[in-house]
């Protein structure tokens, strides 16, 4: 770990970024290099906003004495992944003009754009800012998207936690003006504020910091993967209050044992009008005791491994001024989203749209996932949400247009549901966009699914369920390390595969081999297969046969990740 | 062509009337008036749109590995920013070493109206006219057909601004800098 006293090189850039402006105007404008300044890559962050470069020009570039070919990633904040049919057409009328691979639904119930070059950056955020929504604190050492279960059946308790979602998103955005400076033309106001950040200070979070509201008994939003998570109770209907969980996490670096995975810790119970004290009590501990020096020892798991959870709780009750109430019993019964129609306890209908890696675009043959959003946007009378597994929900379809719906998704190729293994995968982007990718996982996600897909049918198990995640690295975009197959990139068609999940996202898995081939995964896949199909107990999923049958030790917690992993790995 | 992967109209006229294999014989001819001022304290404004940038790589070398003390001043301009910035990687270590003191860009189809050298000139006449009035020397290379008569009339443009924009006066002054050896052009 790095020197306690040594502050990470990241914290220099926050202070001297005068509240997340740093020297993002003067990029702006260097006629010289689509890139901006190496210290405003850091900054812009803060604004949703994240340099890249495409990986498979980058040789061919450089033998034209051409720099790396930059662009940018933009990405929204969307509290629980709503917006309104008309704010649908704006984005995906900005993604047409600017980006140039159109609109992507990110794990985090936000859009995303990927392709904007630095010259058209800002009329993208004024475009986004003009459909009502922001970028702000999207990227970044801060709060990001809140998320938000949009869960479909459960109306009036959906209203209310995702209100909440709202209100601590809107509480925990950074107040700097920095934003409307530089995007929108603000003004620059001459008398600041003293307090220019009450919730952050002047140097924000040592990391990012995630924040879900999850709706049992469905885990969509991976709640335990959250450094913040907020689980609804509800009784008779009514909702009365969250089960407060901290210090979930994905990222972790290969060979690298003092970084893992880690599920949050429960620390009890708050009614509704509790939730923003905890929050920012949470997030002030965080802001305080957070390590600042190791940005991979930075996230809000490590600082409660180091401080011990009794101790943690008891500073964030201080905080917040009262006491944690007993958490309440949960069950979830797994992850992922209900797809297909759904009728909601007002009799409203909502349609859970499969969406493959989140990727909204008009495949050559097959399903039209833009052409035919456009449309229905175009008569939409209810609401969409993006859902924590990059798909779309189509809310609030009354029931006499639900024929017209439904007519527009068949017409588009979109009302087949797909195979629930599909349904149940997930990856991040990865290659060729993602700067810290060691190998695909969007692009080789359908190959995957599809062959394995062909093994369980094979042994006899053509409708399977199950979570399988793939990312280009350890950071876990995709959330990986609770799913019950995951394959984490190691080179070029080369990953680590975990096993030993729970499909409801409460247990991480194990590494099972390191680094090795595609065809090699898939072998194993076939072998353990064929196993489960015959010695699988009733009801028994994937992931908890591995761990019964003695194919992979159970994760009990975070910091025993890297423990009991098998010689052969 | 060094370093980009198009065809130039030399190279075009070479693939199309040869094989491979064929032995062919090129001629370069030097072109012992497109020289560097002969004093290093002297100031140097290049215009090189298109391929006419070529022989600014050597100049602003030449001058860096002179420790020449005057400045240098590129003006460059292609079809877009970002495949046809030639040698972008060169004029960006060149400008942070401060071998190049200057650049102005202008892409001409990146954005809706085109965009010239002749267009960053006029933008920037009042510097150029203080650089001129300081010594400097123009180099111009490229097209002659279109671009070399537009940058012309612009320079004269600039120089009539000295004159209440009598244009009489500023194409005197620039046929002045010419027989100075202080305009000078490489243009085909
Ligand atoms: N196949 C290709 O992709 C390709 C690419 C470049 C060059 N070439 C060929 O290579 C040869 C030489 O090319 P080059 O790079 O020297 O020149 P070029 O590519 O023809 O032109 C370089 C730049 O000068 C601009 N320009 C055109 N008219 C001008 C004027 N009157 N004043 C100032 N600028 C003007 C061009 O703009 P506009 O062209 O936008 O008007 C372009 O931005 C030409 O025959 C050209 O056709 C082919
Ligand atoms: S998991 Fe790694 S490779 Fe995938 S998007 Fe995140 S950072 Fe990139």
């Amino acid at each position: 770990m790095a020197d306690k006293d040594t502050l990470s090189p990241v914290e220099g850039i926050k202070t001297r970024s005068r509240h997340l402006r740093g020297t993002l105007e003067e990029s702006l404008v260097d006629p010289v290099t689509g890139a901006i300044a190496d210290d405003d890559t850091q900054v812009s962050k803060f604004h949703g906003i994240y340099q890249q470069d495409d990986r498979d020009r980058r040789a061919e570039r450089q033998r034209q004495k051409l720099e790396p070919a930059y662009s940018f990633m933009i990405r929204g904040r969307l509290p629980g992944g709503r917006c309104t049919p008309e704010q649908w057409l704006a984005i995906e009328a900005l993604g047409e003009q600017y980006a140039s691979t159109g609109v992507r639904i990110t794990t985090r119930q936000a859009f995303q754009f990927h392709g904007v070059v630095k010259g058209t950056l800002k009329p993208t955020i004024q475009g986004i800012d003009q459909a009502l929504l922001d970028t702000i604190a999207a990227c970044g050492d801060v709060n990001r998207n809140v998320m938000c279960s949009p869960n479909p059946a459960l109306s009036s308790v959906h209203r209310e936690v995702d209100a909440l979602a709202g209100a601590l998103s809107a509480h925990l955005t950074p107040q700097t003006r920095a934003y409307h400076e530089i995007w929108l033309d603000g003004e620059k106001l001459t008398d600041a504020p003293e307090v220019v950040e009450p919730i952050y200070g002047d140097t924000y979070l040592p990391r990012k910091f995630k924040t879900g509201f999850v709706i049992p008994p469905q885990n969509d939003v991976d709640v335990y993967t959250q450094d913040l998570g907020f689980i609804a109770i509800v009784e008779q209907g009514a909702l009365i209050g969250f089960n407060v969980t901290a210090g979930g996490g994905m990222g972790s670096t290969h060979g690298d044992k003092k970084t893992f995975p880690r599920l949050a810790d429960t620390l009890g119970f708050v009614t509704p009008d509790q939730v923003l004290d905890a929050a920012t009590a949470v997030v002030t501990t965080q802001r305080d005791f957070g390590n600042r020096s190791d940005r991979k020892n930075a996230r809000l798991k490590y600082t409660i491994e180091s401080m011990g959870l009794p101790a943690f709780r008891e500073q964030v009750e201080t905080r917040q001024g009262f006491a944690f109430a007993p958490a309440r019993e949960v069950q979830f019964n797994e992850s992922g989203d209900h797809l297909g129609w759904v009728e909601a306890e007002d009799g409203v209908w909502h349609f859970g749209l499969f969406i493959p890696s989140g990727r909204v675009r008009d495949h050559a043959q097959g399903p039209q996932y833009q052409t035919g959003l456009i449309e229905i946007a175009k008569v939409h009378q209810g609401e969409f949400r993006m859902t924590p597994n990059q798909n779309l929900i189509i809310a609030g379809v009354r029931v006499e247009d639900k024929a017209r719906v439904a007519g527009l998704l068949a017409a588009h190729g979109l009302a087949q549901p797909t195979s629930s293994l599909a349904a149940g995968a997930m990856a991040c982007v990865a290659l060729p966009t993602c700067a810290l990718a060691m190998a695909d996982a969007e692009r080789f996600l359908p190959e995957l699914t599809d062959e394995v897909s062909a093994l369980f049918t094979r042994h006899g198990l053509p409708d399977q369920n199950l979570s399988m995640r793939v990312t280009g690295c350890p950071n876990g975009c995709a959330r990986p390390f609770v799913a019950e197959v995951a394959l984490v990139g190691k080179a070029p068609r080369h990953y680590n595969l975990y096993l030993g999940g729970r499909h409801n996202g409460t247990r991480l898995n194990k590494l099972y081999r390191e680094n090795i081939s595609v065809e090699r995964v898939l072998e194993i896949l076939d072998g353990l297969i064929a196993s489960y199909a015959n010695n699988r107990r009733e009801g028994e999923a994937f992931g908890d046969f591995c761990i019964r049958s003695g194919v992979i030790a159970e994760t009990t917690a975070g910091p025993n990740f890297h423990d009991s992993v098998s010689d052969a790995a | 062509m060094d370093g980009t992967a198009r065809h130039g109209a030399v190279s075009r006229a070479v693939v199309d009337q040869f094989e491979e294999g064929d032995e062919i014989e090129v001629f370069v001819e030097p072109n012992t008036r497109f020289r560097l001022p002969e004093h290093g304290d002297t100031d140097v404004i290049m215009i090189g749109p298109g391929t006419g940038v070529a022989p600014f790589r050597s100049f602003v070398e030449h001058r860096a590995a002179q420790e020449a003390t005057g400045r240098n001043w590129l003006f460059f301009g292609d079809r877009t920013f970002s495949e046809d910035f030639l040698y972008q990687s060169e004029w960006q270590a060149h400008l942070r070493d401060g071998a190049l003191t200057r650049i102005d860009l202008a892409f001409s189809r990146d954005q809706q109206e085109k965009v010239y050298v002749q267009d960053r000139l006029r933008e920037h006449a009042a510097e150029l006219l203080e650089w001129i009035e300081g010594g400097a020397a123009i180099y111009v290379c490229g097209d002659a057909g279109a671009m070399a008569p537009d940058v012309h009339a612009a320079l004269i443009e600039i120089l009539a601004a000295r004159h209440d924009g009598d244009l009489d006066a500023g194409a005197t002054d620039l046929e002045t800098l010419r027989r100075e050896r202080r305009y000078l052009r490489d243009v085909y």
